[in-house]
């Protein structure tokens, strides 16, 4: 028989941020400072990151060993991106962006191993960050064209009678880069995770149940170790997506297309 | 949705964004000069 | 410090478009969690961490 010793309401409820370490004194009106469980995987994410290129050093030595020669590719790798992107008198914003992606796919990995919290499965994390980066990017190009930034709304050679409707229509693409960069992130990560929770759910059970039952459980749970292999995948590729979106995003706003 | 009705927004954007500059505070200081030198010395070594 | 100097790498230079668009999101944050806090459902959850102060606060 089934023996379900514990609960499972809803797949969603991995999602919860509970806190550990409460902390609550009224000091600013509703700052909260606990300790909750996506504070403390961030702090895993941050001292993960710092740990990999602390480790992976090599000493200053010129010939690569295995660790570091992962990090020099990634270091080209983004470094490349940025120069490809933005352009090669503008590689300043190197750092932040590839502290982004690092920052991104560090949390995203967090969540694949079984039990980890994804931080970026949390609509403030996610849309905040997507937020801070549009509003940062607005006033970067505010603050180098001035009011002329506004003539980005307005393509290049349209007839006069279009140019009211088509600043509307440009003016409400450029707002929606604020949520879009974000959605995309978090409903990637909450779908990918909310999946896999119903069917390691469903094949917990199926596996308890008994010795045949079992045996052909070992099918499913083939296509449930590929999709899990999809979802470092997509972990990847979307960390991969939002630092080049932002790449781009920059570019729009130094250059005004 | 546990996302939605959360109380601790204040708290979760503040943990990500601390994360964050902290990461690209430490990189830009530490790190990423270090591969710089790394390339640049490479170049020297071999091009000059 | 892990046998790496510090470099006088340009930080603010950069990066002050993106700590103002923080600051703003921070702040529009707030604004969200006051406003929904005030509400009707989120006085009754029981997960609420400000339940406490703000009933000993009335009392």
């Amino acid at each position: 028989m089934i023996n379900n010793n514990f609960f499972i309401n809803s797949p969603l409820e991995q999602f919860e941020v509970t806190p550990f370490i409460k902390f609550n004194a009224p000091i600013l009106g509703d700052f909260n400072l606990s300790l909750t469980n996506l504070g403390l995987y961030a702090l895993i994410t941050v001292f993960l990151v710092l740990g990999l290129h602390i480790v992976a050093n090599n000493s200053h030595s010129l010939i690569p060993s295995k660790w570091s020669i992962a990090l020099e590719s990634a270091y080209a790798s983004i470094h490349a991106m940025v120069r490809d992107q933005i352009g090669p008198n503008n590689e300043i914003y190197t750092p932040f962006i590839y502290s982004l992606f690092f920052f991104v796919v560090i949390a995203n990995l967090n969540g694949n191993i079984p039990y980890g919290f994804t931080v970026t499965t949390s609509i403030m994390v996610a849309i905040g960050l997507s937020v801070m980066i549009f509003l940062g990017v607005t006033v970067l190009g505010l603050s180098i064209h001035g009011v002329h930034f506004f003539a980005y709304f307005i393509p290049s050679g349209t007839p006069l009678g279009l140019v009211p409707l088509l600043v509307l229509i440009e003016l409400i693409s450029y707002l929606a880069r604020a949520v879009s960069l974000g959605v995309r992130l978090f409903a990637n990560m909450v779908a990918g995770h909310t999946l896999l929770k119903i069917l390691s759910t469903f094949l917990a059970q199926l596996f308890t149940a008994s010795i045949l039952v079992a045996v052909v459980t070992l099918i499913p749970f083939a296509v449930f170790v590929a999709l899990i292999g999809l979802e470092i995948a997509v972990s990847l590729i979307q960390a991969y997506v939002f630092c080049v979106l932002t790449c781009s995003y920059i570019k729009d706003a130094i250059e005004l297309h | 949705m546990p996302q939605l009705q959360a109380f601790y927004f204040v708290n979760q954007i503040t943990f990500a964004l601390v994360a964050l500059f902290t990461i690209t505070y430490v990189m830009s200081v530490y790190v990423l000069p270090y591969f710089v030198q790394l390339f640049v010395t490479r170049v020297y070594i071999t091009k000059l | 410090m892990f046998g790496l100097r510090a470099w006088p790498t340009p930080i603010v230079k950069p990066l002050w478009p993106f700590m103002i668009g923080s600051a703003l999101t921070f702040a529009g944050v707030w604004k969200l969690q006051n406003v929904a806090l005030q509400s009707e459902e989120a006085r009754n959850d029981p997960k609420n961490p400000f339940a406490k102060t703000a009933k000993s606060g009335g009392h």
